[in-house]
Formats: structure tokens, C-alpha cells, sequence
């Protein structure tokens, strides 16, 4: 344990491995604070920028956008009512109030005490999960990956908003996706339509920043205009009340971290669902519920520290698996890869040093974004008022110009398009982007695990159903599949 | 039911039946494969075929529930106007880049884009796009030495 600690800390101990968590936290927080761009944007248009630099930088980097973008999309939704991010309009129920009442510094310090502390209280979830999934992985077996990663797309499709038939047929397409190219069982090259250039199958990397920066983008442009007129006054007097009463509202912090942590490793759900149930959990467990929405500061602790709780929650499938938890993580997966790092069993049991390098960014990358974020609030609402003409060229254009540059191609140009196109689609039809990106980055294990099972089975397909992990994971699917289902038809008619 | 949730309804129910277009094609193209290299392909496309069916019934249903079935799916093409416009912009994007390289490219539908969609003067979208120009030139050709795509125009006389 002792070396991949001292490992960790030289890769961040270095003027250039700082440089570049303080970069990603910068960027992390102005694309946090753009509607309409997000920390999907962010990582989409640096991964193929952060491949001229040294793994560990490249990671840190990385580290350092995811851990400051929810809290950058928390300021503007607590000055402007206009949340950064999906995963912060939890925060503008009681956020924006207090801003009106003249408390925004004070909404703004609760706010950043608490991404900071649930960024660090998942972190330390995350440290004490993984050593159980490093135990699990080594009883693993190809079946038993295989209806792990069937899980992962489950789970995913099960969180989706648009319902778990659309959840399903998306990362049923992400599969199909990823069987484009040259096939290593059967040495045959399969949908590539005679193109050269798709022998290699589709690359993740043109495909994530089309799925995600480019689909924004073209939904941008439909919608037009600036982002936001309005601005409320920043008093700093308050922002020290707001830390303190984070203090003060300890069991409030705790919740909102448990609960953000534990949605966070379910694969696919993501930010908005943590930050939501923790601020109607916060709510509903207060003395007094009906005061919530009227500038409470407890509606804005439980939804940031959920949403930063979530971050470390959603590493530990994406490192111990190689299942990516939210769209963020896979990008960061994305990122990994590109730099030689092959996420799932082999990094948990052979890269510790990276792993406790990430852990250590992403701690100290809250704590930075915190900080920083506080002192450059009134800068970060400006980026709202950015028109979207100018801001559509600039994301595009670097876009286009960082998937060419990965493997000088001009045709992973038009791969990048054509997935914009398709995820405009699917934003346009409800379906949910993050399942095509899991069904894609599984799709290669899923078909190598399932022949592999089949190759070593005497029963055909019932090897699934002989092995104890494999039945567990089945009854663990069943669930995932049938409790909200039964949830849902308690609870609609209660609601009627 | 407000008529952005018909609208929207009926965008689910074309997307469905898109949807189902492509996974047959994939399962006819499936079929095409023997072997190993077929069988997973096959499961996952008629798994996605069985789910596109399930998919158009419920959004049917739920489309006939609105009341509002007199508009017809054709109408949904009527609105489709702006997202047509998104889609352009992006091809222009493309195109220009393709054949005329990074350099020109981008200047030029940048600038286009800014001056006709952001209606601003030729003036300020000229100096965005050059200015745009500037700064992908500094951080990919001089910081990280990639070389742009020059175009198929251009690219044969370098």
C-alpha cells in the first residue's frame, strides 16, 4: 500500500501535475457554469487535447473538470435561478430564495463547504469500497462478467428518465455500435460497409464529443439567444455563515453524501437523480417540510453534497469494472484508454498508484474548485450572458479540430458529426445518450465474455445459471429490472 | 394534454418506427454473418428488434390517449423546420472544413454563422472568426504540433 501511496503523491507533487489539476478545476468550473455545456462538454473537448500531455497530468486534469463542475453550475443556479447543469436544479429551489432574500453569499459558502465535504465523504466511500471489489473481481469468471456487464446496461437503462424500454433499446444500439470493425474471435470484419477506415470499429472518442458537445451544441443553435439577462448582487460578508451552518447542519451533509455516494455507483443514474432524491429525502425528514423552496439552507447542503458525493460513488464501477457510472465517468474512461490505461480488473489489481493519484485529484480538486469557484462567482455568471452564435463555433471547432488531431483522420471528423446528429436525434426523441455511451464501451466485453462462457460451458447457456456469483448477479438484474416497476405501480396510484 | 406533449409524442413514435428500421436492417445484416461472428449480433439486433415493437406500442398508446390523432404523424415533418436548420448548420460545418481544410473552414462558416444566426455584421463576425482562427492555431499547431487538415482543395498544392 505504502509505494502506490508514494507513487500517488509524485505524480502530484509535481509543478506540472498541479498546473493541470488547477487547469481542469478552471475549466471544470466555467463549463459548470454554462448552461448548455456541463461537464460532458468539457471532457469531451479535452480528451483528445490532453493527448500530447503525460499520462498522470493528462488524468489529473481530467480529475480536476470532474470534480469542479458541479459546483460551478450550483453559483449560477443560486444568482440566476439558472442551474449549470441538470444536477443542480435541485439547488435552485431554495438557493435562488435565499439570493433574493440578500443571503446569496451566504447560499454560495453553504454551498461550497458542502460540494467540498461530500466530494471528500465519497472519496473516502469510494477508498473503502474498492479493497470489496478487488475481492470480487478475483472471483470473477467470463459469465459472470458478462451479466455484469448486462447489469451495468440494465441499471443504466432502468435510471433513464425516458423509461427502461427506450433506456434499453439505446444501449441495445451502443452494443450494436461497437460490433463495427474487425472481430477478434471470428478474424472477420463485420458493418463496415466496405470503408476502410471503419476496420478499427468506431472510435470512443469521436463518438463521445459527437454524442455530447456536438448534439449540444446543435440544440443550442435551435434554441438561440443568450442564456441569461438577469443578475443578482453578490455581498462576500455572508459567504462565512454559509460554511458555518454547513457545519451546523452536519447530519443534513451526511445524508445528502450517503445518498449521492450510493446513486453514484449505480451505473447510468447520475448527478440529477442524487441531487433530487437527497433534497426531497432533506426535506422530508425535516421538522418542518413546508418551509423547503422559501430559502432554506438545508435544500441547498443536501443537494450539492449528493452532488459531489456522486463523483467518488461513480468511479468505483468505471475503475473496479469498467463500467462507466454517469456520462462523465465515461469520458474519463475514454480518457484512460487513450492514455494506455485499460479501465476494469487488471487497473484495480495492477495500477494502485493511479487509482490513489485520481482519489488524490479528486479530493483536492473540490477543495480547489471550492476556493476557487467562491472567489470568481461573480466572473462565472458572466458566462451565462455569452450569446450561443458565438459560443456554437468555438465548442465545434474545438471539437472537430481535437478528434482530428487524435489520429490525424479527417473521417473521425465526420464520425464526431454523425453522432451529433444521432444524439440530436436522441434528444429530440427522449432517448437517453449516457446508455449508447455503456452499451458501446461493454459491447466488446459482452460478445468476447459470452463466447468465452460458451467456449468453457458443457451446457451451453445454462453455465449462467450453474455458478453462484453468476445466479447472484441474475437475481441482482431481476431486481434492478422489477423493483421500480413495482415501485412505480405503488406509488401512481397512492399519487392519484 | 398541451400540444408540446403531442408534438413530442409524436416525435417519440416516428423515432420508434426509425428505430425499428435500423435494427431490421442491422438483423438482416447480421444474418449475413456465419458462425461466431454472427450469433451475438443476431441476439442483440432481434433483442432490439422485440424492444423498437414494445417501444411504438406504448408510444402509440400514449399518442392516441392525447385525443389529438387527427393531426397525423405526417404533421410532425411541418415543425420540423428548425431542427433541419440545426442539422444544416452542422453539415456546412463539415463540408467546409472538408474541402477547404481547418484554416479556411473554420474562418469562413464561423464568421457565416455568427453574421446570419447570431445576426451580427460581417465586421464582428469576421474578427470572431479570425480571432477563433488565432487561438486554435496557437493551441493545436505551435502548443501541441498538430498539423490541420489542409482540404481537399488545398491539401494537392502543398
Amino acid at each position: 500500500m505504502l509505494e502506490p501511496l508514494l507513487t500517488a503523491i509524485d505524480t502530484l507533487a509535481t509543478v506540472s501535475g498541479l498546473v493541470s489539476l488547477v487547469a481542469g478545476v478552471i475549466i471544470g468550473l466555467l463549463f459548470g457554469a454554462a448552461p448548455g455545456l456541463g461537464g460532458t462538454t468539457a471532457l469531451a473537448i479535452l480528451l483528445p487535447l490532453s493527448i500530447g500531455m503525460p499520462s498522470a497530468d493528462a488524468i489529473l486534469l481530467m480529475g480536476g473538470v470532474l470534480g469542479a463542475t458541479s459546483f460551478g453550475g450550483s453559483v449560477t443556479a443560486i444568482l440566476i435561478n439558472t442551474p449549470g447543469t441538470s444536477s443542480n436544479a435541485a439547488t435552485c429551489f431554495d438557493g435562488h430564495p435565499l439570493a433574493q432574500q440578500g443571503k446569496a453569499g451566504m447560499a454560495i459558502g453553504a454551498a461550497a463547504a458542502a460540494s467540498s465535504l461530500g466530494g471528500i465523504i465519497g472519496v473516502i466511500a469510494l477508498i473503502s469500497i474498492l479493497p470489496l471489489a478487488r475481492a470480487i473481481i478475483l472471483a470473477f469468471g467470463p459469465p459472470e462478467f458478462f451479466l455484469l456487464a448486462v447489469l451495468g446496461l440494465v441499471a443504466a437503462a432502468v435510471a433513464a428518465q425516458a423509461g427502461i424500454i427506450k433506456g434499453l433499446i439505446a444501449a441495445a444500439f451502443g452494443v450494436l455500435i461497437s460490433f463495427v470493425g474487425y472481430d477478434d474471435i471470428s478474424g472477420r470484419t463485420r458493418f463496415t460497409g466496405g470503408i476502410d477506415h471503419l476496420w478499427d470499429g468506431i472510435q470512443l472518442v469521436p463518438a463521445l464529443i459527437g454524442l455530447f458537445a456536438v448534439a449540444e451544441m446543435m440544440r443550442l443553435s435551435r434554441v438561440g439567444g443568450a442564456i441569461a439577462h438577469r443578475i443578482v448582487e453578490l455581498r462576500y460578508a455572508t459567504t462565512i455563515d454559509g460554511i458555518v451552518s454547513v457545519v451546523k447542519h452536519w447530519p443534513t451533509l451526511l445524508k445528502g453524501s450517503l445518498i449521492g455516494t450510493f446513486i453514484g455507483i449505480i451505473p447510468g443514474v447520475g448527478g440529477t437523480v442524487a441531487s433530487f432524491v437527497s433534497y426531497s429525502v432533506v426535506s422530508q425528514t425535516s421538522r418542518d417540510p413546508a418551509s423547503f423552496g422559501r430559502g432554506r439552507i438545508e435544500g441547498v447542503i443536501g443537494p450539492e453534497a449528493a452532488n459531489n458525493a456522486k463523483d467518488g460513488g461513480s468511479l468505483v464501477p468505471t475503475l473496479a469494472f469498467g463500467i462507466p457510472g454517469s456520462a462523465e465517468t465515461a469520458l474519463f474512461l475514454g480518457a484512460l484508454i487513450l492514455h494506455g490505461l485499460q479501465p476494469g480488473p487488471m487497473l484495480l489489481l495492477e495500477h494502485q498508484g493511479v487509482i490513489i493519484a485520481l482519489i488524490m485529484a479528486l479530493t483536492l480538486s473540490c477543495i480547489f474548485a471550492s476556493l476557487i469557484g467562491v472567489a470568481a462567482a461573480p466572473l462565472l455568471v458572466r458566462l451565462t450572458q455569452i450569446d450561443s452564435s458565438i459560443l456554437i463555433p468555438m465548442v465545434l471547432s474545438l471539437s472537430f479540430v481535437g478528434v482530428y488531431s487524435l489520429q490525424h483522420s479527417i473521417e473521425d471528423v465526420l464520425v464526431a458529426a454523425i453522432f451529433g446528429v444521432l444524439g440530436y436525434f436522441m434528444l429530440l426523441v427522449d432517448f437517453p445518450r449516457v446508455s449508447v455511451v455503456i452499451g458501446l464501451v461493454l459491447g466488446s466485453l459482452m460478445e468476447r465474455s459470452f463466447h468465452q462462457s460458451l467456449m468453457m460451458s458443457r451446457s451451453g447457456g445454462l453455465i449462467f445459471l450453474e455458478r453462484t456469483p453468476s445466479l447472484i448477479l441474475l437475481v441482482v438484474i431481476a431486481l434492478v429490472l422489477i423493483v421500480p416497476l413495482a415501485v412505480r405501480s405503488v406509488w401512481r396510484p397512492r399519487q392519484s | 394534454m398541451s400540444e408540446e406533449a403531442i408534438q413530442q409524442g409524436r416525435a417519440e413514435l416516428i423515432g420508434g418506427f426509425i428505430c425499428l428500421g435500423i435494427a431490421l436492417a442491422i438483423f438482416g445484416f447480421a444474418n449475413t454473418y456465419t458462425g461466431t461472428a454472427g450469433l451475438f449480433p443476431r441476439l442483440v439486433s432481434a433483442f432490439a428488434v422485440a424492444l423498437c415493437l414494445l417501444d411504438i406500442a406504448v408510444s402509440f398508446l400514449a399518442y392516441r390517449r392525447a385525443g389529438r390523432d387527427e393531426h397525423g404523424l405526417v404533421a410532425a415533418f411541418t415543425n420540423a423546420r428548425p431542427h433541419l436548420q440545426a442539422v444544416s448548420w452542422l453539415a456546412l460545418f463539415v463540408a467546409a472544413i472538408w474541402v477547404l481544410g481547418f484554416h479556411i473552414g473554420i474562418v469562413l462558416s464561423a464568421a457565416l454563422f455568427v453574421t446570419v444566426k447570431g445576426r451580427s455584421s460581417i465586421v464582428i463576425g469576421s474578427l470572431f472568426a479570425v480571432c477563433l482562427w488565432i487561438v486554435l492555431y496557437l493551441v493545436f499547431e505551435i502548443a501541441l504540433g498538430v498539423r490541420m487538415y489542409p482540404g481537399l482543395v488545398i491539401g494537392p498544392l502543398l
